[in-house]
């Protein structure tokens, strides 16, 4: 066995439980499962948190002589601080972390609608042998035109007519543009489009069309990283109307313009080739009121999804966290709405004040006016300045009666909105805490971030240097990190045996209902007419109330978004009315206990690119990045992907899947550093160490200490 | 509250020995497949089949776009009108996953709870396994399986050379998946487990069930792809269908959550044209997959007979047809029940005339005049957990035991 799996074992497996340590500043009572694991000297704390600060800032832990330097240096003469701030300059977490952090899936996944492959170009050969390019099929060779191509303005090719068509930008049958998904030859109903101007709506080679789907995305995560590296305030991401761009970006926005002014050539074509390659910050062209705002009207945000409601969803889980909501819709409730066009059309003014639909649709429909000159990709992929609304705009929150503004209807004016709200703040502390503390977080920890938060002042650089120095500082006092494995602690709770078909509510259920229930649960108006006062006097609740208790505080659902009952309390309460419901069958409690209140949850690691990283490390081989297209769920040279590396890491979990993905990504590492027989052997022992990926618990807090 | 499942365990070998789950992703349109209606069946303004000849009979009356199954439906229970109380394709993700309303992200999915946690000695090396278009959602402390990506305009990633964890075990070397195993079943040490809590056991036990997995690879028949169709849509569906069939009858996962396409069935442009675009790319090769059920085995007898299969989506279509020639959202469901304790050739459900949900009967699962029920999803998931010996409200499964679905 390795030294670092025995590690693993000795912490893992309490094997080490006898060996001598220092006394534990926050010493655990018998019985629990910190009684089993030593405390870890002071000396051994320091390093576990260099290596962890390490690792929350750059997905990477520190290497061993980084790890001596500033272990001994944080032990001798401080320089917490300088550490941070030194890794808040690495490349590594500008480059990385922080746009992964602040607009998530927009720096990873491409728009899959912006280039379909139906629109890349065929060749046939002249009667001269020339190469002539054609879409759906090939012509005849005199209904060719000679045509400047986009994407090399000082040359000229040929191009069936029919392939061409650079006049045409709207097909009045369909009722679509040219550029909307449903034009592509692939998809349209009719033969009406072609390639427009200068054909820039075709690509003469897939791989051309790839580098642009990169292009996009480098596009958000670049620019996030250089307003992080400068350390402007947070609403600047979501503001800013310059952008830092490659040309295969800038080509785009020229295209949405020729789209939307129908130019008989790509504005700027011969200019094209003089932008730089690797790209450069630059404003973008408006050609209608606010009609850019930061991240949010970038190509691959605007259009990543089919329709701008699923866009405002996307855009809200990057703004709020939002997460989707929709329940308890009743049919009869929802066929009110009648026929209309709910997802595209005028349909959405009847759906946000539906009572089922509110507590999403107000939020998101009201939102989507805002962008209304940017059209749905399977009507047009460019902004129509007319679509654009006027005048101002309402804004709501949780559903229409949660009105919490108004605005100019553009996307600054969603931007201005959105970000002034406490949903902004404190999704970004949520976002940065979550990413440390994967699903242990303490209200302390999300109040420490929003303590002074304004979005005009605060930067993401900031709150991240906070996060780190409030983790490196608990941690080095003394604090061991949050427990998650709520069903070990659940397993305390003891309601006594009883046969009454009413089911006891204990004093600490009582307590927390009385807390965080009865604004919206007391007396004959309560919500959904659910009135728990009597109940709460009797501490009895018949079974049905109980169990639609049960149902909406397991799916926290209730209490609903932004109340207060926090993650601690709410396993406290679900412990209970669990035991309750099963007082008289023990070993159907504990199951339940550890099904419906710990979700039967491995135990948390860091983020996927972390644990490649680990790997690379452990194995002593740089694959790197070949190119700058992302490879966040798979080493470069082996090219694997995992799903891990799409899951938050509050739900990452230590699975059978995150077991067998790394292990074969150590066996790619391990044999391209040319190892074999005994030596790949203990290389891949090496790389496979869970102890590589699993973030320290109290259980695991010895982690680090030779057995 | 609802009627709850009795905690019964049937008679040993009664239980399926294999449970699949497909879920259509986008929602599959009941008029064309479960629940045809004529035009005098439906209210104004609502969609309607053109005329009687559309309607097919598989001992009862289908829609033309289940044509492709029409002779295998004598072993399939249809349940029309399943509320799942939600119009949102998140929700109802999460919600199918789990086959239950009113979860949340992080609650693991039913096939966990199928493999991993029915009762006696698991026979299979994994309890559950994930394929197709998995979302994160899905993803539990219990999860192994497969992401296919999505990729031109939207849909899942037609290549067929799409590649996941089962696809780079396919082409590791037997002696590198032994190497793997050695290697990660040399962190298990040798401590007394009793000493760990859930979480720690559960690491270990994961840690030894990827080094199993690796393991039973060297024993077990490879898998061979093959080319069910011409079409890249189908054919991708076909993977998947084929992965499915061999992980039961290499006897490597007890419970397989398929997911098919990202919204592919998503119809609210031209409804018609989608849904006969995705409904003949699936059907088409499901019939071909149930025909391989019926004839190949593993031990244990026909994968059919050991084999319980659900189909449904994670929302319904609404009856109208709106002003882009599609159908929006609608929060109720048709679902399919195929295998082993199915009531085979049987039509559960009513609807009405805008192809809402009718109170059934408990008993027959008919419509019922007078003490009815409407079914809702957490029915379907409580009565699966029963089939498979379990108890659901240990597990939170409050529903009703849709005991009409049983085989008599």
């Amino acid at each position: 066995m390795t030294s670092r799996a025995a590690l693993f074992v000795c912490v893992l497996l309490s094997a080490c439980s006898g060996s001598a340590a220092s006394p534990s500043p926050h010493p655990a009572g018998p019985g629990t499962p910190e009684a089993h694991v030593a405390a870890a000297t002071p000396h051994e704390v320091t390093s576990q948190v260099v290596t962890a600060l390490f690792l929350h800032a750059t997905m990477r832990r520190p290497s061993p002589a980084d790890l001596a330097l500033w272990t001994s240096r944080l032990d001798t003469q401080g320089g917490l601080e300088q550490l941070i701030d030194t890794l808040l300059d690495a490349p590594r977490f500008l480059e990385m972390v922080a746009p992964k952090l602040v607009a998530d899936r927009m720096t990873t996944v491409p728009t899959r609608y912006l280039f379909p492959l139906a629109w890349l170009l065929k060749t046939m050969k002249g009667p001269g042998g020339e190469s002539i390019y054609y879409i759906k099929k090939p012509c005849a060779p005199d209904a060719v035109d000679v045509v400047k191509p986009w994407w090399e303005p000082t040359t000229r090719v040929k191009v069936c007519k029919d392939a061409h068509r650079p006049e045409r930008f709207f097909n009045p049958n369909t009722k679509i543009y040219c550029d909307s998904v449903k034009s592509a030859p692939s998809e349209e109903l009719d033969d009406f489009c072609g390639c427009g101007p200068n054909l820039m709506r075709c690509f003469p080679t897939a791989a051309l069309r790839d580098t642009f789907n990169d292009s996009l995305i480098h596009e958000v995560s670049d620019t996030i990283a250089d307003l992080t590296r400068q350390n402007r305030p947070l609403a600047d991401v979501f503001t800013t109307n310059a952008t830092l761009r490659d040309r295969n970006s800038e080509t785009i926005y020229r295209r949405w313009k020729t789209e939307a002014l129908r130019l008989p050539e790509l504005a700027g074509v011969d200019d094209l080739p003089s932008w730089p390659e690797k790209g450069k910050w630059a404003p973008r062209d408006m050609l209608g009121p606010d009609e850019h705002a930061g991240i949010l009207t970038m190509p691959n945000t605007i259009f990543e999804s089919s329709g701008l409601r699923p866009v405002m969803k996307n855009v809200f889980t990057i703004l709020w966290c939002s997460q989707p909501d929709s329940t308890s819709v009743k049919t009869d409730e929802f066929l009110k709405v009648g026929g209309a066009n709910l997802r595209a059309g005028e349909g959405w003014q009847r759906l946000v004040a539906l009572p089922v639909c509110t507590s999403c649709h107000a939020r998101l429909d009201y939102s989507m006016q805002f962008f209304q000159g940017y059209l749905d990709v399977r009507v047009g992929e460019h902004y129509e300045a007319a679509g654009q609304r006027t005048g101002s705009m309402n804004f709501y929150s949780r559903n229409i009666d949660d009105f919490r503004g108004k605005d100019v209807p553009t996307p600054m004016g969603f931007a201005r909105l959105s970000m002034s709200q406490p949903e902004f703040g404190e999704c970004f502390a949520h976002k940065i805490n979550r990413h440390i503390y994967g699903p242990n977080i303490e209200p302390d920890d999300e109040a420490a971030l929003l303590e002074g938060f304004d979005p005009q002042r605060t930067t993401f650089r900031g709150l991240m240097r906070t996060a780190l120095l409030r983790y490196a500082r608990k941690r080095l006092s003394g604090a061991p990190p949050m427990a998650s494995d709520v069903g070990a602690q659940a397993a305390n709770a003891v309601i006594a045996p009883s046969a009454d078909p009413e089911l006891p509510l204990s004093h600490p259920a009582i307590e927390i209902i009385s807390d965080s229930c009865m604004d919206c649960h007391d007396g004959p108006d309560a919500e959904s007419g659910l009135d728990l006062r009597e109940y709460l006097s009797k501490q009895m609740i018949p079974p049905e109330t109980f169990a639609k208790i049960l149902d909406r505080v397991t799916a926290r659902q209730m209490p609903p978004m932004g109340s207060t009952l926090e993650p601690r309390k709410r396993g406290e309460l679900l412990t209970e009315l669990v035991s309750s419901e099963f007082r008289n069958d023990p070993a159907k409690r504990a199951r339940a206990l550890r099904h419906v209140v710990g979700q039967d949850r491995a135990s948390g690691p860091y983020p996927f690119e972390a644990a490649i990283t680990a790997i690379e490390d452990a194995v002593g081989v740089q694959l790197g990045r070949t190119s700058r297209k992302r490879t966040n769920t798979g080493l470069a040279a082996s090219a694997k992907r995992f799903l891990e590396g799409d899951v938050s890491p509050e739900y990452l979990q230590f699975s059978p899947d995150f077991s067998a993905a790394t292990g074969l990504l150590a066996l790619d590492a391990c044999k391209a550093a040319g190892l074999r027989d005994a030596a790949l052997d203990e290389c891949l022992a090496r790389a496979t160490d869970p102890a590589l990926y699993i973030r320290p618990t109290p259980y695991h807090s010895s982690m680090s200490r030779a057995p | 509250m609802r009627q709850r499942a009795a905690t019964v365990h049937r008679p040993a070998g009664a239980a399926p020995e294999y449970f699949v789950i497909i879920h259509l992703h986008g929602g599959f349109d009941a008029l064309l497949t479960t629940d045809p209606k004529l035009s005098k069946d439906v209210a104004p303004k609502f969609d309607f089949l053109a005329d009687s000849s559309q309607i097919l009979d598989a001992g009862f009356p289908i829609g033309p776009q289940l044509a492709p199954i029409q002779a295998k439906l004598n072993r399939f229970a249809v349940l029309n009108g399943v509320a799942v109380q939600t119009a949102n394709h998140p929700t109802g993700d999460i919600q199918t996953a789990c086959l239950r309303t009113k979860v949340a992200v992080g609650t693991p999915p039913i096939v966990d709870l199928l493999g991993w946690s029915s009762p006696g000695p698991l026979r299979q090396t994994l309890g559950s396994a994930y394929l197709g278009a998995t979302g994160p959602e899905c993803y539990s402390g219990a999860f192994f399986g497969n992401k296919d990506r999505p990729g031109d305009l939207g849909e899942v990633d037609h290549d067929p050379t799409q590649k996941g964890t089962f696809e780079y075990l396919d082409e590791t070397p037997h002696e590198d998946l032994l190497r793997m195993a050695k290697a990660m079943r040399s962190h298990r040490g040798s401590a007394k487990r009793a000493s760990l809590t859930d979480q720690q056991q559960l690491d270990v036990t994961n840690v030894e069930r990827a080094a199993a997995v690796f393991e039973r690879y060297v024993q077990i028949d490879p898998f061979k792809r093959e080319s069910w169709s011409e079409d890249p849509r189908a054919d991708n569906i076909a993977r998947n269908l084929q992965r499915t069939a061999w992980l039961l009858e290499q006897d490597l996962a007890k419970a397989v959550f398929l997911t098919i396409g990202i919204s592919e069935w998503d119809s609210h442009w031209n409804n018609a044209q989608i849904q006969k675009k995705w409904n003949g790319a699936f059907f088409n090769m499901f019939s071909r997959f149930l025909a391989g059920l019926e004839t190949r085995s593993n031990g244990g007898g026909t994968l059919a007979d050991q084999t319980v299969i659900v189909v449904l989506s994670e929302i319904g279509r609404n009856g109208m047809i709106n002003d882009a020639m599609g159908k929006d959202h609608f929060p109720e469901i048709p679902v399919l029940f195929y295998g082993k304790g199915v009531r085979g050739g049987s039509l559960f459900g009513a609807t009405g005339t805008r192809m809402e949900a009718l109170p059934i009967s408990p008993v027959d699962g008919k419509r019922a005049t007078a003490g009815g029920f409407l079914p809702l999803l957490d029915d379907v998931g409580t009565t699966l957990l029963r089939w498979a010996g379990m108890d659901p409200p240990t597990f939170g499964y409050h529903g009703r035991d849709l005991r009409f679905l049983d085989a008599v």
